[in-house]
C-alpha cells in the first residue's frame, strides 16, 4: 500500500500524519481517502483535478497528474507549486 | 579566473568539461544580435501606459477623448477593451496563474491596487506622441487607504485589496475575506520534545525590503494583429509558450493564431515569465491596424513588474551542545503584491531545506498589499529564509563555539534526509560544497585586521525539470542544426548544443542552435528554474540519440549490412570492415535517402536539488557604516559543468545579486506607497567596483537523473549571500544585522547605539 503524508491542516480529518491506502494511482489512493475520511478530496482537489496551488511529490517525482502510477511503499507527499527565476 | 574543481564523475568526456566560444558570442559583442527594440516594421506605431498615481484608489472614471483627438494618435485602450477574464487557474510549468488576477494587472479593473498600476494606453505615430497623448488621458480616482507592510496588511482592520479574497488553506477555510492569501504548515516529528532536548535555543526576527531582478533590457513588445485574425508578438521573455498561454486566455483566442518569437533578452531572472505590455500591445494593433511596440521605461519596470517580496520571518532552532540540531520551528510571511500568487511556498519548503532537522514545524503566509505582483527572482523564496534559518545557525554556532562549517556538516542534509515539507533527498552534494569550502586557500588564510570578519552561510533550491523539446537536421557537410525552443539567457545554446555534440562524437562548432518561435518548434516551458541545461539538454541527448539510430541505419544500407552489425564509437561508424567519421557519413547519408533529423521531447518531473556554499571577508567602516566585500569564494554543486565558464559565470552573477541584495538594494516607500526610488541612480545595485572577482569551486556531484549528472546551476548562488555577509559582519562588529539589506545607515546606527 503507498504511505500518504497527510499534510498537518487536514490531519484533524485523517487523525494521523501518515495513511496507508491502497490504489494504483494518485487519484484511485484520493478516492480511498475520501471514502475513509470525507470532505478530504475537496481540500486536495478542485472540479476533478489536483487543486492549482498544490503539486504532488510521489517517491522524488514531482508532478500534478493524478494519473501517476504509486506502488507498494510509494510515498505520496502534496506540495504547494513552485515557481523559479 | 580561479576555479577549483572537486568532481566525482569518472567519465571522460571530449566535449563536455570544454569551454568553447559561445555560438552567440559574435552577435552579441559585436552589437548585431536582435534584441526586441531592435525590431522596426513597416507602419509600426507606438504605445505608452496610463499608470495610477495613487496605492490603492477606485477608479471613478477614465475620458481618452482628448487623447484620440489629439492627431497622430491612432487609438487608446482600457480594461473595456480586454474580454471579460475568466476566473481560471492555469499552470504555467512553474506555477500558476489566475487569469482574472492576470487581467487585471495588465489594465486595472475598477481598483487601482498600487502606484504605478497601468488604467489606461495610448497608441500614437511616435513614442514621444504617445506620452503625451498619455498624459492627457483624465482618470478620475478616488483615492483608498494602502498599505505595503506584510504584517499591516495582516491585521483585521487593514483596508482590503479584494472584497472576495477568502484565505486559501487545506485548513477550513476562514468565514471573512483579508488579505491574507495563503496559510501553508508543514510539520515533521516533535517540535516541543525536541527543543525541550536542546541545550541552546536561538530565535530571532528577521525583515527582508522588496528588491527587483535589475535586469537591464527593460520590458519591451512589438505586436502584429493581422487582418486574417492572427497575432504575431516579438518580445524579451523567458518562455514564449508561456507567453502564447497567457496571450491566448487573456484575449480569449486559440493559441493556433497567435505566434510568439522570442528575441534575444537582455536578462530576466524569474521577472519575464509573467505578460504585462503584450497583451497591451496587441489590443492596440488590432485597434488600430498597425504593428505597435510599446517599450516600458525603467520608472515603469521598477513600479509595474514583478519584484520579489519584501518579508518577515521568525525562526528557532534548538541544537545540543554537542552541536546536533534538534528542532526548528520558522513563522514566515512574504508580500504578494496587489494579487494573489507569490512564493511563500517554496520559502516555506526551503528554510530547513539544508539540515537533517528531526523535528521542525513551518507557517506560511502570503499576503497580498499595494504593491506591484511580485514574481520569481532567482530561487524564488529561498534567500529571504536562508537569511533567517542561516543567520541562527550561525549564532548557535557562536554560543556553542563550534567552527561554523564544522556545525554545518554535522548537521548537514544528505542522500535520504527527509525535509520538513516531507521528500527525501537522493544524493545532493551539499557536504561536499562544506569540504570544498572547508579546504579552500581562502578559508585557511588568516584575515586580520580591524573591523574585518568573516562568515559563511549555506544555501539551497529545487531546480526544475519540465518539458522541453528540439528537432535536430544533420547537414551534408557533417554539422548539425539545432533548432530549440529554450529562449537563451545564461549562454544555453552552447550549453545544450555541447549535450548534443557528446553523444554524437562531434565538435561544439559543428553544432548550429537555433532558438525558434513558437511554430517552429514542439512545446518547452521556461527558461528559468535553473532547467534549461538540464531538461533542454536532455532533449537535445535524446534527439541526438534519434539521429545516431538513423545514421547507424544508413551506414547499414552503404555498406549493404545489417544494421545491428554497424557500431558507432566517438563519432565513428564502424561496420563490414568500413568505417566512416560523422561528417563523412553525412555526406555520403544526404546522397542516398531522405533528410535525417532528430527529435527529442521530454518532460522530466524531478528536482536536480542545488546547494551551494559561499564564504565572505568584510570590511566594515564604522564611520560610515558601509562594508567593503575583501575577498568572496562560492563553491556550488553543478552535477556535471558542461561548459565550466558558463558555470561560473552563474554563480559570479548569482553571488552579486545575492550581495546587492544585502548591502543595498529596496524599494523606498513613502507613506503614501509610493516607491521614491524608482531609477538605476536611486535604486543602488552593486557594479564591478564595489565587489572583488568572486572566487568559484565547482563541485560535481553527478545528477543520476541525467545521462551526463547535469544539475540546474543558475539560481542557487544568489541565497547564501545575505546570511554569510550578515555573519560576516557580526565576527566585524559584534552586531547581528537581522534587517535586509544591511545598508550603511542602518549599521551606522546600530554601531552608534551599541545594537
Amino acid at each position: 500500500m503507498a504511505i500518504v503524508y497527510i499534510p498537518p491542516q487536514i490531519q484533524k480529518l485523517t487523525g494521523a500524519a501518515q495513511v496507508e491506502v491502497s490504489g494504483s494511482n494518485v487519484r484511485e489512493i484520493i478516492e480511498q481517502l475520501e471514502q475513509r475520511f470525507p470532505g478530504i478530496a475537496a481540500r486536495l482537489c478542485d472540479n476533478g483535478q489536483l487543486s492549482p496551488a498544490l503539486q504532488l511529490s510521489v517517491d522524488q517525482v514531482m508532478t500534478r497528474m493524478l494519473s501517476t502510477k504509486v506502488e507498494s511503499a510509494t510515498e505520496v507527499h502534496f506540495l504547494p507549486v513552485i515557481g523559479g527565476g | 579566473m580561479s576555479t577549483e574543481f572537486m568532481t566525482e564523475h569518472s567519465t571522460e568526456y571530449k566535449v563536455i568539461g570544454t569551454r568553447p566560444v559561445r555560438h552567440d558570442g559574435s552577435d552579441k559583442v559585436t552589437g548585431k544580435a536582435v534584441y526586441t527594440d531592435d525590431l522596426h516594421l513597416p507602419n509600426m506605431a507606438f504605445g505608452a501606459f496610463v499608470r495610477s498615481p495613487h496605492a490603492h484608489a477606485k477608479i471613478v472614471s477614465i475620458d481618452t477623448s482628448q487623447a484620440e483627438d489629439m492627431p497622430g494618435v491612432l487609438a487608446t485602450c482600457t480594461s473595456a477593451d480586454l474580454p471579460d477574464p475568466w476566473d481560471k487557474v492555469d499552470d504555467l510549468g512553474e506555477g500558476c496563474v489566475n487569469y482574472a488576477h492576470l487581467s487585471g494587472n495588465v489594465l486595472a479593473r475598477g481598483k487601482a491596487l498600487y502606484k504605478g498600476h497601468a488604467v489606461a494606453a495610448v497608441v500614437a505615430t511616435d513614442s514621444h506622441l504617445a506620452e503625451e497623448a498619455a498624459s492627457r488621458i483624465r482618470v478620475e480616482y478616488e483615492p483608498l487607504p494602502a498599505t505595503t507592510w506584510v504584517l499591516d496588511a495582516m491585521k483585521e482592520d487593514a483596508p482590503l485589496l479584494h472584497d472576495d479574497l477568502i484565505t486559501h488553506t487545506l485548513d477550513d477555510a476562514p468565514a471573512k475575506p483579508s488579505n491574507i492569501e495563503s496559510h501553508i504548515r508543514f510539520e515533521k516529528g516533535n517540535i516541543e520534545e525536541g527543543f525541550a532536548a536542546a541545550d541552546v535555543i536561538v530565535e530571532r526576527e528577521f525583515k527582508t525590503a522588496t528588491v527587483h531582478q535589475g535586469y537591464i533590457e527593460p520590458h519591451v513588445s512589438v505586436a502584429s494583429w493581422n487582418e486574417d485574425g492572427r497575432l504575431k508578438i516579438w518580445t524579451a521573455t523567458q518562455g514564449s509558450f508561456v507567453v502564447r498561454q497567457q496571450m491566448a486566455a487573456l484575449l480569449k483566442m486559440p493559441i493556433s493564431q497567435i505566434t510568439i518569437v522570442p528575441c534575444e533578452i537582455g536578462g530576466g531572472f524569474g521577472g519575464k515569465i509573467s505578460v504585462y505590455e503584450q497583451p497591451v500591445a496587441a489590443v492596440l494593433s488590432r485597434k488600430c491596424g498597425r504593428p505597435v511596440k510599446i517599450i516600458m521605461r525603467r520608472d515603469e519596470v521598477f513600479e509595474a513588474t514583478g519584484p520579489t517580496p519584501g518579508s518577515f520571518m521568525r525562526v528557532k532552532i534548538g541544537a545540543t551542545k554537542e552541536g546536533k540540531l534538534t528542532a526548528g520551528e520558522a513563522w514566515l510571511a512574504f508580500d504578494a503584491g496587489a494579487f494573489p500568487g507569490g512564493v511563500i511556498g517554496p520559502g516555506c519548503m526551503c528554510v530547513f531545506s539544508c539540515y537533517d532537522l528531526p523535528n521542525a514545524a513551518v507557517d506560511g503566509f502570503d499576503v497580498v498589499l499595494n504593491k506591484p505582483k511580485t514574481q520569481a527572482y532567482r530561487a524564488p523564496g529561498s534567500t529571504h529564509v536562508a537569511f533567517a534559518a542561516e543567520s541562527v545557525i550561525d549564532e548557535l554556532a557562536v554560543q556553542l563555539d563550534i567552527d561554523p562549517i564544522e556545525f554545518r556538516l554535522k548537521n548537514a542534509a544528505v542522500e535520504g534526509t527527509r525535509r520538513v515539507d516531507g521528500p527525501v533527498y537522493p544524493r545532493v552534494g551539499l557536504v561536499e560544497c562544506l569540504e570544498a569550502v572547508k579546504n579552500s586557500e581562502h578559508w585557511k588564510s588568516t584575515l586580520s585586521g580591524p573591523n574585518r570578519g568573516r562568515g559563511v552561510a549555506c544555501g539551497f533550491w529545487f531546480n526544475a525539470g519540465l518539458k522541453s523539446s528540439v528537432t535536430a537536421s544533420v547537414n551534408p557537410d557533417g554539422t548539425v542544426t539545432l533548432v530549440e525552443g529554450s529562449t537563451d539567457i545564461g549562454g544555453t545554446r552552447t550549453s545544450i548544443a555541447m549535450q548534443l555534440a557528446e553523444t554524437l562524437g562531434i565538435s561544439a562548432e559543428d553544432v548550429i542552435p537555433q532558438v525558434a518561435d513558437t511554430d517552429s518548434v514542439g512545446f518547452t516551458d521556461v527558461t528559468g528554474g535553473s532547467r534549461t541545461t538540464f531538461a533542454t539538454g536532455l532533449a537535445a541527448h535524446e534527439a541526438a540519440l534519434d539521429i545516431q539510430r538513423q545514421m547507424m541505419e544508413r551506414a547499414a544500407q552503404i555498406w549493404e549490412c545489417d544494421t545491428g552489425d554497424v557500431e558507432v564509437r566517438e563519432g565513428v561508424y564502424r561496420g563490414n570492415d568500413e568505417s566512416l567519421t560523422f561528417s563523412e557519413l553525412a555526406l555520403k547519408a544526404d546522397s542516398v535517402g531522405e533528410a535525417i533529423i532528430g527529435r527529442g521531447a521530454v518532460d522530466p518531473q524531478v528536482s536536480t536539488n542545488a546547494f551551494a556554499v559561499h564564504l565572505v571577508d568584510v570590511e566594515v567602516d564604522p564611520e560610515t557604516g558601509k562594508v567593503t566585500i575583501l575577498r568572496y569564494t562560492a563553491s556550488q554543486d553543478a552535477g556535471t559543468a558542461i561548459h565550466p565558464s558558463y558555470v561560473e559565470g552563474q554563480i559570479q552573477g548569482g553571488s552579486v545579486q545575492g550581495i546587492g541584495w544585502a548591502l543595498n538594494e529596496e524599494y523606498f516607500y513613502d507613506d503614501d506607497g509610493h516607491v521614491r526610488n524608482a531609477s538605476f541612480l536611486d535604486y543602488r545595485m552593486p557594479t564591478c567596483y564595489d565587489v572583488p572577482m568572486i572566487e568559484t569551486i565547482i563541485v560535481e556531484v553527478p545528477n543520476p537523473d541525467h545521462p551526463y549528472g547535469v544539475r540546474g546551476v543558475g539560481e542557487v548562488s544568489i541565497v547564501p549571500p545575505p546570511p554569510a555577509i550578515a555573519s560576516a559582519i557580526q565576527r566585524a562588529t559584534g552586531i547581528r544585522l537581522t534587517d535586509l539589506p544591511m545598508s550603511p545607515p542602518k549599521l551606522w546606527r546600530a554601531i552608534n547605539n551599541g545594537e
